[in-house]
């Protein structure tokens, strides 16, 4: 019996975002198939990848680090990572103490992580 | 009902193809437990003895209650026994006097029971009429098909031959006439045809050996109407080894080639058989091998003579291979059900419990008493993710493979809900549906459950299955009071009711079928009263000990239906937390869930308990990866806390090597933004993390 630490549901977005909505808890023992799948799950013709966090109940440096190069290998294929982290979650501080922000804008939504991809500037 | 208490020891069965089984319980029972309302349990105890044994007791009283049992149609027993009547063959043991001709009474109570006729009220002077012609008969005949090696090999009921044997008497006026009529009556059995064939051909008398008047049959006719040969495999009880001496008279005349050899072994000298047309005891032996489903007696096996065969000419042979082909094959049905069900039914019941720190399980299946009662009871137990535990028990309605089969759907459709994170009541909405859409359905209970260490809850739903009893740390037993819904497929849109029961650490949760709790006569409420107090009174903490000890103390050696426990310890938590923990990956889930559990035991906020989680996780992610040795290397996490202050130790035996690329970096620097102090205490024989931080809304719990 496997353990069960993470589910992840995608949804294929009419803007052309995909929102991976992560479920349990990301650590060193499941982050790199984690992000093996996020990548894999995104087609080429998409805008971009919103992961969002808010079903999250863990996640340590290990799933931080999945963000970030999840944020590198989306860039090389011109694509945007957003990130959906819902205000007051203990994630978020932990997510801000390691400058997420600088690859990835956090929004408290998955709508608005979406926007932010469609339209950076707006 | 018969006034004395006596054991049961013999029934005859009557199967939907008129073919009649000689069955012996499993163990004898008390008859004044039996009674024509009694659910059928008589008859179900006998079915389940099939395998084993026949009948095989001399008794001194041979009393029969011929009663028509009507089945509830709504609980079909095993598929293949239809309901009709039943006879029972109802003897007082005894066990010492072995003496006396044999199988009159059960051919007699065949005929009848093949029939389903009335027992006359001169019960037995009519058997011995009957049975004392069918005797005759077939005692004439059967030494015909034999030879030593079937004899040896028991293929052939030897010691009801024996008894069919000496069944001849002078004495009988005119057997055949009696064995012709009654065999008449029973001509639609494959063994009533056979006998018929042999009557029909009557001939002149002539002498045994034994100096008594015999039937001449001459060349035997073959027989047509005997259905297809399926021979039981018979065997000597090993408990009655040394029946084999017992002496029994044959008469020999007319033998065959063949029959010769095993009239030396039967022709001994032995006591003279009992006068007929008297209620003289009787014996009645023939045994079936429990593993005769293995050992031969199927057809096509190359070691068993073809029954047919060996039927052909053999008349006596072919009424008594009639007549134990139902037994054979009613024992190989219900062995072969038995078996299938019991393999299915333990394939699908996890043997090994997942391991979920907080937590200790264990569970129990218990077959019914009787050996046929394996029905459609189950439990299972589902990790979810955040450290909780999905915990399911429950009752398809039925036995045999239908239920087990049933029972597997069900299972299929619980786990696929459970393992979407799904709340108790949605489970039971979702599985209900899914049960409609089986094709054979049935009824089913059922109960939900998700078991939360960390929080100390559980969240439960059920479909009409009996409540949860808890147990407190200190033994009290209460049973959980939520509402039960519908059981499943009986209502077109159920609606489930969610009750959220607080437990403390070191509190046992107890999930069981009705089997523990429900008898046939005693009310609900007592059998759940009983459990309670068992429950209470055993006084065990170990979920092992209660699953193993508690079904005993519950029913007080009473048979019952089949039953499932399962049994969740929550660990006790103590006040400081010692962990050693395997240098791997998956040992970072173990650490959340007991630290996890102990902080919030502490009274720290949900935002502290998440912050020391992963700054803990980092020092635990540094520590697996520097292990040394790699593969067998542990780790250890101490936690305290002082008042308000919170200190974390983790200890490897690795070397750290210089932090690199920014993970590394990045754990560093979670330890430090999250804790108040971080000290690295890195030596040649491995490193020490202490972290330290004080909880607001910490301080010891009262």
């Amino acid at each position: 019996m496997r353990d069960r630490l993470t589910d992840v549901d995608f949804d294929e977005r009419d803007d052309g975002v995909v929102v991976a909505r992560i479920a349990g808890e990301v650590d060193g023992s499941n982050a790199v198939e984690l992000g093996r799948a996020l990548g894999e799950k995104l087609p080429s013709s998409a805008h971009g990848l919103v992961v969002d966090l808010g079903p999250v109940a863990y996640m340590d440096s290990a799933g931080i680090e999945l963000l970030f190069g999840l944020a590198r290998r989306l860039g090389d294929r011109r694509q945007r990572l957003g990130l959906s982290v819902p205000a007051g979650s203990p994630v978020r501080r932990v997510l801000e103490i390691c400058d997420i922000g600088s690859v990835a804008p956090m929004e408290e939504s998955p709508d608005a992580a979406a926007s932010r991809i469609v339209s950076p500037d707006a | 009902m018969l006034g004395e208490r006596q054991d049961l020891v013999g029934m005859l069965v009557r199967r939907e193809d008129a073919e009649l089984v000689l069955v012996e319980p499993e163990r004898p029972i008390d008859l004044s437990n039996l009674s024509s309302n009694d659910g059928g349990y008589g008859r179900e105890h006998a079915l389940a003895g099939i395998a084993t044994v026949s009948v095989v007791y001399p008794v001194e009283a041979v009393d029969v209650d011929h009663q028509h049992r009507e089945r509830p149609a709504a609980t079909p027993v095993l598929g293949k026994f239809d309901p009709k009547p039943l006879v029972e063959l109802r003897v007082a043991r005894k066990p010492r006097e072995r003496v006396s001709p044999g199988a009159s009474g059960a051919f007699a109570d065949q005929a009848f029971a093949d029939l389903g006729l009335d027992v006359p009220e001169d019960l037995g002077q009519t058997l011995h009429g009957a049975g004392e012609g069918a005797q005759l008969a077939l005692g004439d005949l059967a030494p015909k098909g034999l030879d030593e090696e079937r004899l040896k090999r028991g293929e052939i009921a030897r010691d009801l031959k024996r008894g069919l044997a000496r069944a001849q008497a002078p004495e009988a006026a005119d057997p055949l006439d009696s064995v012709g009529g009654q065999l008449e009556l029973a001509g639609r059995g494959g063994a009533a045809d056979a006998a018929e064939d042999v009557v029909d051909e009557r001939r002149p008398l002539t002498r045994d050996p034994l100096d008594r008047d015999v039937p001449d049959l001459g060349e035997r006719r073959p027989l047509q109407h005997v259905e297809q040969p399926c021979f039981g495999k018979l065997l000597p009880s090993p408990s009655r080894a040394g029946d084999s001496d017992v002496a029994i008279p044959v008469h020999t005349a007319q033998a065959s080639p063949t029959g010769s050899r095993h009239s030396r072994r039967l022709a001994e000298p032995g006591p003279r058989p009992p006068r007929l047309h008297s209620r003289s005891s009787r014996f009645v032996e023939a045994q079936v091998a429990e593993d005769n489903t293995r050992e031969g007696g199927v057809p096509g096996d190359p070691d068993v003579p073809d029954p047919a065969s060996a039927r052909r000419g053999e008349g006596g042979d072919a009424i008594i291979g009639a007549a134990l082909e139902g037994l054979r094959r009613a024992a190989h049905e219900v062995e072969v059900e038995r078996s299938v069900t019991a393999t299915l039914q333990h394939s699908l019941l996890r043997e090994r419990l997942p391991d979920i720190p907080g937590m200790t399980f264990a569970a129990r299946y218990l077959p019914g008493s009787a050996e046929a009662d394996i029905g459609g009871d189950w439990y299972d137990v589902m990790p979810l993710r955040d450290g909780k535990a999905g915990l399911a028990i429950g009752d398809v309605v039925g036995r045999g493979i239908g239920a087990a089969a049933r029972m597997a759907h069900l299972q299929s459709g619980v786990r696929a809900y459970a393992l979407e994170g799904l709340r108790p009541s949605v489970v039971l909405e979702r599985t209900d549906a899914f049960a409609q859409e089986l094709e054979h359905a049935g009824m089913a209970t059922l109960l939900y459950a998700v078991l939360d260490a960390e929080g100390g809850t559980l969240r439960y739903a059920s479909a009409g299955h009996p409540p949860p009893l808890l147990l407190g740390p200190r033994g009290d037993a209460v049973f959980a009071t939520g509402r039960s819904g519908s059981p499943l497929g009986t209502v077109t849109f159920p609606s489930y009711e969610e009750s959220v029961v607080p437990l403390d650490p070191g509190s046992t949760v107890l999930l069981y079928t009705d089997g523990l709790v429900e008898r046939p006569t005693v009310p609900l409420h007592d059998g759940l009263t009983a459990l309670a107090e068992a429950a209470t009174s055993l006084e065990v903490a170990d979920p092992e000990e209660l699953v193993r000890a508690l079904p005993g103390r519950v029913l007080e050696g009473r048979s019952a239906d089949d039953m499932a426990l399962l049994a969740i310890r929550l660990e006790p938590i103590s006040d400081r937390v010692r962990l050693s923990l395997a240098a791997e990956a998956r040992s970072l889930a173990t650490l959340r869930r007991v630290l996890g559990r102990w902080l919030k035991r502490t009274g720290a906020g949900e935002t502290e308990i998440y912050e020391t989680l992963v700054a803990v996780g980092e020092a635990c992610a540094n520590a697996i990866a520097h292990a040394y040795p790699a593969g067998e290397a542990s780790f250890e996490v101490e936690a305290d806390h002082d008042g308000e202050m919170l200190e974390v130790t983790v200890r490897d035996h690795g070397r750290w090597r210089p932090a690199r690329g920014e993970e590394r970096r990045r754990g560093l620097t979670l330890m430090e933004q999250l804790m108040e102090g971080v000290e690295i205490d890195k030596t040649e024989t491995g490193t020490t993390v202490v972290l330290r931080r004080s909880l607001q809304n910490g301080g010891p719990p009262a």
